[in-house]
Formats: structure tokens, C-alpha cells, sequence
């Protein structure tokens, strides 16, 4: 070929600036990419030798923009040790935070930190390009005024977190699940208060972001009902949603970024013994494996990360993190090059996410256009975009329940039946 | 027009993630209103990578001032003490952090990780805060620094740091108010006081009216570990995200403004001596807490002892 191969280093640090991917740039095309965590932090060498309450308090600071999913999976980690199933309203307790956390996490994600993109100047040449600053441009940027979508996704997307707060006290980095159920006795005041909230923003969200009630956004459910969506009315082409599909099918982004192919899902948010949310083998997100859009059971077992372009010490092959090691070896040279790990199902890569989610629930839009066109940046978008309107009508029924099924002195916790020892007092 | 450089080190963005949710104002027109030109923010600037290169350049050149330094998240300096654990345009990140504060008029420590190391301060990642590692003065930049404008580190402890005390501290700087720092460089307006003041379970405190399961309303300093009156913080005078805190909802205060957290004994437990806490609140003598409490304890009235009120 005789190209000139150039490397460039792309930081990916919106949130946590500690992912970086090395390109090899040969006749304008990558022609390999490296992708680097640069940080070692340890958290899993963090919780050995203390007690298995702490897990409630070290996990969550992994991420402080979904700490409360940390924390679930540590709280649930401790029911499983305890034997322990909890009530049903401290079911709905959890996944109440769960879901605010979650629907803050997506809007912040699109709007401040992907959409921000598109007000870039290497999309000068792009039709949309000036309104896109308009919209997007970061809060504190150098180049433009800030957007006024920007502005409006930093004043909108605190209040959710104020249902994470009426439960847990705050947020991020509460540790108010634990083993059982949840600290927290419900009260009516929080509880209505806290639907009052959801509310709230579901308003700004069906306005501005969808410029659509959700009962019209869940009609939508093909490549083609897409499509006469957005020709339907101008608030459809103007929402948040509208604008990227409009950008982003200029700029190509259902052309790029196929990932693997494969999809996965945990599964989450458990469903109560006694509800009117339905969901799949007791979760509303449901568990599976997905190769394009045929979909099958999932494993937890066949999860494994690899080492072998790792700075960890220990054999290549993966260990399910059951077994895993977490030795750092810092070394010049050789083949590794991140202090990531690499995560595989069955040996091979998965995506996991909002994409992988839809899928594996049968969602009939993203289905079709993966279906049709193989997964890409922007059905990935759209996907995150719009998962929030697959969240308030559970989290709205589940904080009804709760509220309908409090008696006077009900507690939602419920201590674990089996003590669970500390190392200081064993 | 005052210009700000956030940077990033061994942390979660907690901080940050937080600052996002600051109220009254919230922050585009904390920014507007204070005039501050945000040369680098991870999540807040649309500045490329060549662009951010060619800036860090110009501050360590002296060619752009750099007002306030704002650095959030752990010091990291393994392994063995080269840094490599973490780093920025592929050297030790702790490096760039140093040169930064050396040129900067003002430096803040935002999070307990920032300010004294955190979760990091361990044998194999090795942290420090900036001035302090826990509660051992020197850190990354030594005991004697000063900024530029003559100042130590602000430390604004919490993990994360309340939104309120970091847009307060910024509105302090930029406006040349005197801010008043404790033993641990901690602004004494925000850390002069104790998390226990202001929690809506404090009359059960004063009556010794214990929380022993989860759930079962009740003070959380006795049996669940709570450090509400061990340590200074405001989490129970602001609120957080407007509308509660930890311990108003029934989760102990784990000390996270402690230059001593995390604690290396169980979190959700009481340390104590024959049912009497080993760790007293702040300033009070033993002999004379126990006398009281067992006093407090006999006189508790029935509408606490029987959860008959609504906090």
C-alpha cells in the first residue's frame, strides 16, 4: 500500500476522563484502534478484608453518575448471601431510584454530551450547523453561547434526582438499600411529592424532547412509522428526538459504528410479587443474548473478562469475575496497552445498553432498523434518547402501589433472617 | 474575566455530576453571573484535544492566566511512586496537577478524594489528596504551598462535595470574600458546623432513642454507625437535591468529609464500650455524656420512645 500511517489519540472524557482510543490512520481510513483505559483505580481490591455491609458504601463510588445502580448491585449481592427476598414496596423503593438515576443519566448523556458534538466546528459544513449551536453548544464553552437545549438539559435534569433524595437522602452516593429492603419507611408526603416530580418532568419531556405524548411515541414501531413521525408535524422535527434523525442521517451516523453485532442484557428493575407493570421472567428489563435479532437466554456464567492486552498479572484467558484477579503490572512495551479489562460473553465482545435492551425486548422500531440496517451510532442514540419513555409509566405505577399499599405502621425493610458477619467480629 | 481549569484524577465525577444539580443559581447562571470563562471542563467545554494541548501549554507558559484550579478525584501516584496508574498525555497525570497549581491564582480541592486522597489512599494505587494524605499534612504539593494569591488549597470535603459549597466557594474567590478555613483547609461557613445539626432525628438523639433495626425510626449514632455529630459538614442545613439528606432518610452518615474516611472498621456499625459509643460527639466529655444520656433515656417521652411521630 505504501500509505502514510499516522496515530492519533482521541480522549473520550465527558464523564470520567479516563478512556482514550488510539487510531491508525492509513489513505484516510482507521485501520486499527486501540481502546485505552487509562486509570487504575482497584475498586475490586477495594472491598477485600472488610465487612459485607461496606459494599453498600465503597461500590457505589465507582461512578458518580449512576451510583445508584451500583449500589443495587450490591445490595442485591447481599440479599443473595442472606437468602433474603425483599417486601414488594421496597422493590418498587429501589427501582423508583433506580429509574430517576436512570432517566437523568440518559437525557445528560444525549443532550450534554453527545449532542454537544453536533455544535462542533467539524460539522461546519453540516445544513443543520447553525442551528445545532443554537441548541447544543456546551454550557461552558469557548466557541459559542451556550445552547439553549444545553441550558434547558441542566436545569431540567436535576429535579428526577430529587426522588432519588425523598427515598435516599441524596443523591449521588446513597447507601440506603441494604440486605432485605430499603432503610427508608414510606411516607406519604415523599411518595406524592415524589410523584409530583416525575410528573413534572415527564411534561418537559413529552414537550421538548419528544414533541410527543409517550402513547404516540410507543405507536411508533417501525423504520417506516419513524419516518412518518417525523414528516407528521413540525414539533416531532424540532423535539430533541427530531433533531437527531435529522442531523444525524445527514452527518451518516446510521452508517457508522456496528459494534459486534451481539447484544446483551443483564436484565433489571425486579418485578413485585403483586403488580400492575408487566415485564419478562420477573424483571421489567428483560435478561438475554441477541445475534442481530435473534434473541436467546442469557448466561450469567459464560461472562469472563480477558487480560491479555491488560496490565494485569495472570493468565490471558478470560475468569469469570467470580474468579477473577485484579494484580496490576505495569510493563514497557509488549502487547497491552489499558488498565481495562476486557469483558466477553461466551469469548467474544457484546454490546450492552439501551440498543441491547430494546432489542431483547422485542421493541418493534429498533428491531426493524437493526434488523434492516445492523446496529449503528444512531439507533444507539435514538435508543438512549428515548428509553426515558419507557420508564415513567412503571416508575408512575410503582410509586401509586406503594403509596396504595402503605398501612400506618408499615416498614418497607426487612432485616436479613441470616446475620451476616464481619470480619472485625469473626 | 476569571478563567477556571477543572481537572480529573483518580475519582468517579461524583463532583462534577453533582455541581451539575447546583440551585439558586443553577450553573449557567452561576457562570453568567460571576463572569467566569471555563478554559477546561471535561463535561462543560467543547475544547479538541489539540486545542486543550495548545491551552496547557499557554498556562504553563504564562501566556494564559489561570484564576482557580479546581481538581476533582485522588492524586495517583503507584505504582511504586511513578504515577503511571494514571495518566495525561502519556505522562503522570499528579505531574500536570503540580505545574497547574504552581501557575494558578487559587486552588480547590472539590471531594474528599481531591482533598485528602479517599478511596485511593491504599499501597497499590497510592493516592494523595493535593495538601493533606488523609489527615497528614504535605499531599501532592507540600505543606507549605501557596497559590499564587497567597492561599493553601480550599478543601471541600464530601463525597461528593454539596453543589452549594463548591458554587459558594467559586462566588467567594471571584468576589475577593474572605473565607475562614479550619485545621484541614476546609471553608469553616460550610464545615463549621456538624451534619447532626439540623437532622430531623435529632430529638431522638436527645433521648436516646435508638434506631437497632433498619426502618425502625430512631437516632443511627448508637448502633448504625452514624458520624452525624463526629464530623463538620452541611448536609442536614443546605439538603441535598433540594429536598433531604442521609440521615433524615434513615441512612448513618458514613464521615465523608473526614480527612479519615473511608474508615477502615465497618461502616453501618457502632464502635462501643458496654453499649456507649467509643467515638463521643465532637468536644463532649465522657463521664459527663453518659450521665446525661442515661438521664435523656429515662426521661424520653412516649411519642418518641413509640415512633408515634412522623420523622
Amino acid at each position: 500500500m505504501g500509505g502514510k500511517r499516522i496515530h492519533c489519540d482521541v480522549p473520550l472524557n465527558r464523564v470520567e476522563g479516563d478512556l482514550e482510543v488510539r487510531v491508525a490512520v492509513e489513505n484516510d481510513r482507521v485501520a486499527e484502534a486501540w481502546s485505552r483505559g487509562t486509570l487504575f483505580r482497584g475498586f475490586e481490591r477495594m472491598l477485600v478484608d472488610r465487612a459485607p455491609m461496606d459494599s453498600l458504601v465503597v461500590t457505589p463510588r465507582i461512578c458518580g453518575i449512576c451510583s445508584t445502580t451500583h449500589l443495587a448491585a450490591a445490595a442485591r449481592a447481599l440479599d443473595q448471601v442472606a437468602g433474603v427476598t425483599p417486601p414488594d414496596n421496597a422493590i418498587r423503593m429501589r427501582n423508583a431510584a433506580l429509574m430517576a438515576e436512570q432517566i437523568q443519566s440518559d437525557l445528560r448523556q444525549s443532550l450534554l454530551m453527545f449532542m454537544v458534538d453536533f455544535a462542533n466546528s467539524a460539522y461546519a459544513d453540516h445544513s443543520l450547523a447553525d442551528e445545532a449551536r443554537r441548541r447544543y453548544a456546551p454550557v461552558g464553552g469557548q466557541h459559542h453561547p451556550p445552547g439553549a437545549r444545553s441550558v434547558a438539559a441542566v436545569r431540567e435534569t436535576k429535579h428526577i434526582l430529587e426522588l432519588v433524595a425523598l427515598v435516599g437522602g441524596q443523591w449521588p452516593h446513597t447507601s440506603f438499600m441494604v440486605p432485605g429492603g430499603v432503610v427508608y419507611k414510606a411516607e406519604p408526603r415523599s411518595l406524592q411529592q415524589g410523584r409530583h416530580i416525575v410528573k413534572a418532568l415527564r411534561r418537559w419531556y413529552e414537550d421538548q424532547v419528544l414533541g410527543c405524548s409517550l402513547e404516540r411515541w410507543a405507536a411508533v414501531r417501525s423504520v417506516a412509522d419513524l419516518d412518518a413521525w417525523l414528516a407528521e408535524s413540525a414539533a416531532h422535527r424540532e423535539s430533541d428526538a427530531g433533531f437527531l434523525m435529522r442531523f444525524g442521517r445527514e452527518a451518516g451516523l446510521d452508517r457508522l459504528g456496528a459494534g459486534p453485532g451481539t447484544f446483551l442484557s443483564y436484565g433489571n428493575l425486579p418485578l413485585p410479587a403483586e403488580t400492575a407493570v408487566a415485564g419478562r421472567a420477573g424483571r421489567f428489563v428483560p435478561a438475554g443474548f441477541a445475534r442481530g435479532a435473534d434473541t436467546g437466554p442469557f448466561h450469567e456464567g459464560h461472562i469472563a473478562e480477558h487480560t491479555a492486552f491488560s496490565w494485569y498479572q495472570g493468565d490471558p484467558g478470560g475468569h469469570h469475575p467470580w474468579s477473577g484477579r485484579t494484580e496490576p503490572l505495569m510493563e514497557d512495551g509488549g502487547e497491552r496497552y489499558s488498565w481495562a479489562k476486557a469483558p466477553r460473553y461466551r469469548g467474544a465482545p457484546a454490546e450492552t445498553g439501551p440498543l441491547a435492551e430494546r432489542i431483547l425486548a422485542g421493541d418493534g422500531l429498533f428491531t426493524d432498523w437493526v434488523g434492516r440496517d445492523g446496529p449503528n451510532v444512531l439507533a444507539r442514540q435514538l435508543a438512549r434518547l428515548t428509553r426515558p419513555a419507557t420508564l415513567f409509566g412503571p416508575l408512575e405505577a410503582w410509586l401509586e402501589e406503594t403509596l396504595a399499599a402503605l398501612t400506618p405502621d408499615e416498614s418497607t425493610a426487612q432485616q436479613a433472617q441470616r446475620p451476616i458477619m464481619s470480619p472485625a467480629s469473626s | 474575566m476569571p478563567t477556571l481549569y477543572w481537572l480529573q484524577h483518580g475519582g468517579c465525577g461524583g463532583d462534577t455530576m453533582s455541581f451539575l444539580n447546583v440551585e439558586s443559581p443553577d450553573l449557567p447562571d452561576l457562570l453568567d453571573d460571576l463572569g467566569i470563562r471555563v478554559l477546561w471542563h471535561p463535561s462543560l467545554t467543547d475544547t479538541a484535544p489539540g486545542e486543550r494541548q495548545a491551552l496547557e501549554d499557554r498556562i504553563l507558559a504564562d501566556e494564559t492566566p489561570l484564576d482557580i484550579l479546581v481538581v476533582e478525584g485522588s492524586v495517583v501516584q503507584g505504582p511504586d511512586g511513578t504515577g503511571l496508574f494514571d495518566t495525561h498525555r502519556g505522562r503522570p497525570k499528579r505531574d500536570f496537577a503540580a505545574a497547574l497549581a504552581r501557575r494558578a491564582r487559587y486552588v480547590v480541592a472539590a471531594g474528599t478524594c481531591a482533598a485528602f486522597g479517599g478511596f485511593g489512599v491504599d499501597d497499590v494505587m497510592d493516592a494523595t489528596g493535593l495538601q493533606f494524605r488523609r489527615e497528614a499534612p504535605g499531599g501532592l504539593l507540600g505543606e507549605g504551598f501557596r497559590s499564587r494569591a497567597g492561599w493553601p488549597v480550599v478543601n471541600l470535603a464530601g463525597c461528593p462535595c454539596h453543589p452549594e459549597v463548591v458554587s459558594g466557594t467559586l462566588t467567594a474567590l471571584v468576589n475577593g470574600t474572605p473565607l475562614e478555613l479550619d485545621s484541614y483547609q476546609r471553608p469553616r461557613e460550610w464545615y463549621g458546623m456538624m451534619v447532626h445539626q439540623g437532622c430531623s432525628r435529632n430529638e431522638y438523639h436527645e433521648y436516646r432513642v435508638e434506631e437497632e433495626e433498619f426502618g425502625h425510626k430512631g437516632c443511627l449514632f448508637f448502633h448504625k454507625g452514624c458520624h452525624g455529630p463526629l464530623v463538620g459538614g452541611p448536609c442536614n442545613v443546605l439538603l441535598w437535591n433540594r429536598r433531604s439528606s442521609k440521615t433524615r432518610a434513615g441512612v448513618p452518615c458514613f464521615g465523608c468529609t473526614s480527612p479519615a474516611f473511608p474508615q477502615p472498621f465497618p461502616f453501618f456499625q457502632t464502635r462501643n464500650i458496654e453499649g456507649v459509643p467509643v467515638d463521643l460527639p465532637m468536644g463532649i466529655d465522657r463521664a459527663h455524656y453518659m450521665a446525661y444520656k442515661t438521664m435523656a433515656a429515662a426521661a424520653a417521652p412516649a411519642r418518641l420512645t413509640h415512633r408515634r411521630t412522623k420523622v
